[in-house]
């Protein structure tokens, strides 16, 4: 045997050989590199399978068709700023991650940076979830995570005063409705609601359209609301967007606060009591409410900027009422904005101060949420850095560091311009955008 | 924890290699099924290991709860578990006469040259990324057959999302797995036996039953084999199952989940809660014995049939 296929043989052995000599290099890399060998295996495996779900299935329905529009015009807009700004000194790449709903914003002002940067700064975003985002950041998989809703309070105290959190975006849920007889096309008007009716429908208290608590807030529209029962469309999946409208609600409804509460899955008694059903992503429940008559949903206000068309032929968007100042708010860019603005003015009155990058946020989106005048339902899109990064054991910290704050002054102050704003993302009021610089400056270079 | 695993699992492997080529190949192949019985095992305990947190806190309510209510920290996985059932089963009811009758058409209807092209495009169709299918079931199949059902009967559905719609929908995702390995089976039954079964004037109908009949071990793999993907299947089941995690349902026509479905929407976000990534894994465990318990149901039966 061994004469004849003696090549045969070695070949075998030198595969072998190979394997094994990976496998131990793999071996011998491993401790060192993570050293709490109970924590990774949580988060180790979600993100190499759930990862596709979030990042693989919004981009064809709904992500590509807007940041189209979104991002086109900026070859034509970025000669101006090359010439004005950033003569970066600085090249390397940087790894951030986590809420789903900030990727499309991020990976533009990514893509427009490295084109301002002459391709010297390469930012990737990975869209895997805010709770992964803000549990990969903290173990320092990730250079900055992002989540839409700030640092949850255990966690915070585990790391308090060691990292900053700031937001970078604000977005806003609207809640758009499917109903054939009161479609915006024919009738001309939107529905009025106000935190109580929507708590009301999604605790499946309020069954059919014609109720009299939706027909008193609509006396024009009281006649056309049709005997039909109300299918409530929320989130199957995890997420950011459940968070903020549950937090509004709340807020702003308190019963809802005893039965229900607030996070990014809850247990939705409409579900139980009248007709609610799931539907995975904002495109999801987009797409529900636009396939099923007599139905309600709470999306992203992008999700229904870009498809305002449509929506008006099925039904439409409704028009919120602020409980604080008893005005109903339309979806716009400049009514959220407001309320974003009147949120931190309550805050700073509260507590006295602007809210501070290392502090606690959990009060601070809770002071933003409901706000005292313009539209109610607001969400901002934080972002986690650390302060000091040589001392969290990053490699090459002090570049990581001038890298990080050379994007984030970016994405605070041309960021917010209109023109690098995608569509559907609502820019920060300057005052906020602030609060955001002043992070930076707490960031150890 | 990728140290643990290779040494595990690579190293068993290696020597399983080093035996089958080198020493004996007897031994090796036996060290082989070893190796992939221990995986099993060790995947099932790795669950139990994971899941272990909320096992410790709540027993064995965690598979017989119904409510998932993240903020009260309170995790069910029984509805899941239903759900699983339910599209498995709506999904084999109308997967198997269509594989059955795939394999027919393709070996005895079709003209010879054709066959092969249609084969391979059955083929294709299982080939065919689950998210696309997914798309399709948000699209056209959920609303087409939420207005078929209420034509039929009203109101019975009211959400395009329902269990029902996962169902169909990974019956015609399924059919191709089972029709795959009848055709194959159906296409080795020997010529004398065809030449048999006409020989006693039997029609082409009843030629078919029989030699159907024939292969019904293949049936068996193949209805076995479209089990476990319709049970494992996640993508494409949620986006249409409706992603109703909070109510125990046997209706097929009302929003539901499954135990894939479930975990795929919500570990993203899992790891911001206290005990959900261990209720997740419950659920991951609870699907892995439940599929090893068919499986062996369906070792059973068929050496039942054999012996």
């Amino acid at each position: 045997m061994s004469p004849t296929q003696n090549p045969k043989v070695l070949a075998i052995i030198a595969a072998v050989a190979i394997v094994a000599v990976v496998a131990i290099a793999l071996l011998a890399t491993q401790p060192g590199g993570s050293p709490p060998p109970t924590t990774p295996p949580p988060v180790t495996q979600p993100t190499a399978t759930p990862t596709p779900t979030p990042t693989t299935t919004p981009t064809p329905t709904a992500t590509t068709s807007p940041s189209q529009p979104a991002t086109t015009p900026t070859p034509t807009t970025t000669p101006p700023p090359t010439t004005t700004s950033v003569p970066s000194r600085l090249s390397g790449a940087l790894t951030g991650g986590g809420a789903t709903f900030l990727a499309p914003q991020m990976f533009s002002w990514s893509k427009t940076f490295y084109q301002v940067t002459g391709g010297k700064i390469q930012v990737n975003y990975q869209s895997i979830g805010s709770g992964a985002g803000a549990a990969q950041f903290l173990e320092k998989k990730l250079d900055f995570g992002a989540s839409d809703v700030p640092m949850p309070r255990d966690r915070y105290e585990q790391v308090a005063g060691r990292f900053v959190q700031f937001p970078v975006i604000i977005g806003s849920i609207v809640l758009v409705y499917n109903v054939p007889e009161l479609t915006y096309s024919k009738t001309g008007k939107y529905l009025n609601l106000t935190s109580e009716v929507i708590s009301l429908i999604y605790m499946g208290e309020i069954k059919q359209w014609c109720d009299p608590r939706i027909k008193a807030l609509n006396p024009g529209l009281a006649d056309k609301l049709p005997c039909k029962d109300i299918v409530a469309v929320h989130r199957s999946d995890g997420s950011g967007t459940t968070a903020a409208f549950t937090l509004y609600l709340t807020r702003a409804y308190q019963p809802w606060n005893q039965t229900v509460g607030w996070g990014y899955t809850v247990n939705w008694p409409a579900d139980e009591k009248a007709k609610g059903t799931g539907a995975k992503g904002n495109e999801g429940v987009a797409q529900a409410v636009l396939q099923t008559p007599y139905s309600i949903g709470y999306v992203e206000f992008a999700y229904w900027a870009k498809n305002k068309d449509k929506y008006d032929n099925v039904g439409g968007v409704a028009f919120v009422r602020n409980d604080n100042d008893g005005k109903y708010y339309f979806p716009t860019t400049e009514n959220v904005a407001i309320g974003a603005a009147a949120g931190l003015e309550r805050y700073t009155r509260k507590y006295g101060a602007k809210p501070a990058p290392d502090a606690d946020w959990n009060p601070v989106s809770i002071e933003f949420t409901n706000p005292p005048r313009g539209y109610p339902i607001v969400s901002f899109s934080y972002v986690f850095l650390w302060k000091d990064y040589a001392a969290e054991g990053y490699g090459d910290a002090a570049t990581k560091a001038a890298l990080l704050k050379e994007f984030f002054k970016w994405v605070l102050t041309e960021g917010q311009k209109q023109e690098n704003v995608v569509e559907g993302y609502i820019s920060l009021p300057s005052e906020v955008a602030k609060i955001g610089l002043e992070a930076l400056n707490l960031v150890k270079p | 924890m990728l140290g643990f695993l290779l040494v595990v699992l690579l190293i068993p492997y290696l020597i399983a290699a080093y035996g089958l080529l080198f020493v004996k190949l007897r031994w090796g192949l036996r060290l082989f099924g070893a190796f992939i019985v221990a995986t099993i095992g060790l995947l099932t305990a790795m669950f139990l290991v994971e899941a272990y947190p909320i096992i410790a806190r709540d027993g064995v309510a965690v598979f017989l709860q119904t409510r998932w209510d993240p903020v009260r920290e309170t995790y069910g996985v029984l509805q899941a578990l239903a759900g699983t059932v339910l599209t498995s089963a709506v999904a084999m009811a109308l997967a198997m006469p269509m594989a059955l009758g795939v394999a027919v058409t393709i070996n005895e209807i079709l003209p010879t040259r054709w066959r092969g092209l249609f084969g391979s495009l059955v083929d294709l169709t299982a080939t065919m990324p689950t998210v696309i299918y997914g798309l399709w079931g948000l699209f056209v199949l959920g609303p087409t057959l939420q207005s078929l059902i209420n034509t039929l009967a009203r109101d019975t559905m009211t959400s395009p999302y329902t269990l029902f719609t996962a169902g169909v929908l990974l019956a015609i995702m399924i059919t191709p797995y089972a029709a795959a390995v009848i055709r194959e089976g159906y296409a080795l039954v020997p010529k004398p036996v065809e030449e048999a079964i006409y020989a006693v004037g039997a029609t082409r109908f009843e030629a078919a039953l029989i030699k159907l009949r024939y292969v019904r071990n293949y049936i068996f793999g193949g209805f076995f084999l479209a089990l476990g993907r319709a049970m494992g299947e996640t993508v494409a089941v949620a986006m249409v199952v409706g992603g109703n995690f909070v109510r125990f349902t046997t209706n097929i026509f009302e929003s539901g989940i499954t135990i894939s479905s479930l975990i795929a929407l919500q570990f993203p976000n899992a790891a911001s809660y206290q005990y959900m990534v261990p209720a997740l894994f419950a659920g991951a465990l609870l699907l892995t014995l439940f599929g090893l318990a068919i499986n062996a149901v369906a070792i059973y039966i068929i050496q039942r049939g054999q012996i």
